[in-house]
């Protein structure tokens, strides 16, 4: 782990030193928010499934990525941002929106998941059909009820603004803008947005305390739902059917979920990606459709809820009993899952223009 | 101290050779010895009749199952060339991945450089993308997204198209078809590799320039390995058995038809 960091840092050194004569660094002392581009694993976390070995981190690279990410050029109609429905405030999910509005109010049928410890997932979306950090972007641009725009189009018209290529330039040496140096640019600043810095983190890493009914939910939580929600990511990123009732969505049909990215395996009808419980304060409402509004809606279907349909994940059969102290003290330790520093940190703001 | 500085040495130059290199492509060292190159040409028919796009001119083809049909796109993608020598020993194209599309004469010829000197009987080709390339993120050249051969929603790159038209007989009214073929893991993927024999040798010297010309009979796409029914499978945008069935029609379209040294 020490020697990825010196890689890292490493990188860095060698790509200013080798571009100083040409490109202005845009580092400077003045943007505090690019003061700390690094990336770093959280102590004894597991290693990332992406660590930028083909896509060099850099600030100029990092800086790209965030403008882009806040830059509705990407959307058809230049209206709609990634930063649109992934909002820093919200933990880069969309506060109170079940699901989203693409351009022209287009409704889409899932609920805008949170953006962060990204570098972990080995595959994205509810139906997990990316597998790759740096494809992520392909599939909003272009899915017609978000962004709905060509890759062709986003080319042009970033490649005709001066702005961008001097910032495409600095990120990777060249004003010729492509898809791949977009997505890369990307992936270097949503693979940054790392949250571990919970007062559960700070309880782990024996600089911080969890009160009595925090620590009996850490109990509670490690016996009745670490399964799935597997520590320290709070995921074990499979798929599951965790039992909510099969209702029509916004398109009038019965989400499929992972089953309509493998449609020849039964086995995967209704199943989601689980989600991580990080920062579950910013991020509701909360399933893949957003039909529970509160962490108490979410824990009386799972303790009074549970349907039987197809592919119910065995784990949920008959429901989690929780009595209501174990309840009280369950949320008392999700609410420990919340990282204010990450929300409010300066490096994942929208930039001034 | 001395560990962290030893370690700081090690690893500069690889971050360097990243950093500082973006623009050459990762070829390997050039082989030894002499080397020439030869030039692929893709010509593309249905049965005996050159292709040609279009829907203007009303239904020009007939399946072998009888479905009057045109024709509107034709593309795929080729990757990892190999040429065969009579030994057995091979040549790998490095970095090798062609879109090959009838609307695009430029794509229709390409060199493949580099061969080392020497007489081959045969060449190797993937039709389609490998898993690797679909599974290591964004990808640039002739593997660029934005050249509409990718399918965003369910990653993968979709490995050939073909479009057009076609009479519906229960309507007796125009329909279009439409073949995507994608999809890269199991059961049902559509990669195939073909190997293909020349009907004279490739004669390869140094520096010398040879052409071998390759045919691709859209009949095939409907009888090749499993008959295709126009008027019950006209639309294929996802991996499955259809898009199965089809690729392994695709791959028995294709032969060399010319060597020319």
């Amino acid at each position: 782990m020490r020697s990825l960091l010196v890689l890292t840092a490493g990188g860095m050194l060698a790509f200013y030193s080798c571009k100083k004569d040409n490109v202005t660094d845009p580092g400077t002392p003045e943007d505090p928010s690019l003061a700390d581009i690094e990336f770093r694993i959280p102590a004894s976390w597991p290693l990332p499934v992406y660590n930028y070995s083909n896509n060099p981190l850099t600030k100029a690279g990092f800086r790209l990525g965030r403008q882009l990410f806040f830059d509705p050029i990407l959307s058809s109609d230049n209206t709609v941002s990634c930063g649109t429905c992934h909002q820093p405030f919200a933990a880069f999910s969309q506060l109170d929106h079940k699901v989203s509005h693409g351009v022209k109010e287009r409704v889409g049928t899932r609920n805008s998941p949170s953006l962060f410890n990204l570098n972990w997932h080995s595959s994205f979306f509810w139906d997990g059909g990316v597998n790759h950090i740096e494809m992520q972007p392909f599939a909003p641009i272009t899915n017609p009820l978000e962004m709905d725009e060509t890759l062709v189009n986003v080319v042009a018209k970033l490649q005709a603004q001066d702005k961008y290529k001097q910032m495409f330039k600095e990120a990777f040496g060249t004003e010729e803008i492509t898809t791949q140096k977009m997505s890369r640019a990307l992936a270097q600043f949503m693979g940054m947005m790392v949250s571990a810095n919970a007062p559960y983190d700070k309880y782990m890493r024996q600089e911080g305390t969890l009160n009595t009914d925090e620590l009996a939910g850490l109990t509670v939580f490690r016996s009745k739902c670490a399964t799935c929600h597997t520590e320290p990511l709070f995921s074990d990123f499979s798929f599951r059917n965790n039992g909510l009732a099969l209702v029509n969505n916004e398109k009038g049909v019965v989400d499929s979920g992972r089953g309509i990215i493998t449609p020849n395996d039964p086995a995967s009808l209704y199943k989601f990606k689980v989600p991580s419980l990080r920062n579950l304060k910013y991020t509701a409402p909360y399933m893949h459709d957003g039909r529970l509004a509160t962490i108490d809606a979410v824990l009386d279907h799972y303790t009074n809820d549970v349907q039987q349909t197809p592919n119910l994940d065995p784990l949920l059969a008959g429901g989690i009993s929780l009595s209501a102290q174990e309840r009280q003290q369950l949320k008392a330790f999700l609410n420990t899952l919340n990282d204010e520093t990450f929300v409010k940190d300066i490096r994942f703001q929208e930039p001034k223009q | 101290m001395r560990f962290k500085a030893l370690l700081f040495a090690a690893v500069i130059p690889a971050a360097v050779l990243t950093g500082c290199s973006k623009d050459s492509k990762n070829e390997p060292v050039a082989e030894p010895g002499p080397a020439g190159k030869a030039a692929f040409h893709f010509e593309h028919y249905a049965g005996n009749t050159p292709l040609s796009l279009g829907n203007s001119q009303g239904y020009v083809y007939n399946t072998p199952q009888g479905d009057q049909f045109n024709v509107t796109m034709y593309k795929y993608y080729v990757s990892n060339i190999k040429l065969v020598k009579a030994d057995g020993s091979e040549y790998a194209e490095p970095e090798s991945y062609h879109l090959v599309n009838q609307a695009e004469a430029s794509s229709l010829s390409f060199d493949v450089a580099g061969i080392p000197a020497g007489s081959y009987t045969a060449v190797k080709l993937l039709l389609g993308v490998d898993s690797t390339r679909n599974v290591s993120g964004a990808q640039t050249g002739a593997l660029d997204p934005a050249l509409g051969m990718f399918w965003a929603w369910s990653t993968g790159y979709i490995m050939a198209k073909v479009e057009g038209d076609f009479l519906k007989t229960s309507t007796n009214a125009n329909a279009v078809f439409s073949f995507h073929l994608g999809g890269f893991t199991g059961k049902n993927s559509v990669l195939n590799e073909i190997t293909l024999p020349l009907p004279q040798e490739l004669a390869v010297g140094d520096n010398t320039s040879s052409s071998l010309t390759l045919k691709s009979d859209l009949l095939k796409w409907f009888n090749g390995f499993a008959p295709i029914d126009l008027q019950t499978l006209n639309q294929v945008g996802s991996a499955g058995v259809e898009a199965f069935d089809l690729a392994r029609n695709f791959s028995y379209s294709f032969s060399v038809t010319k060597v020319q040294n």
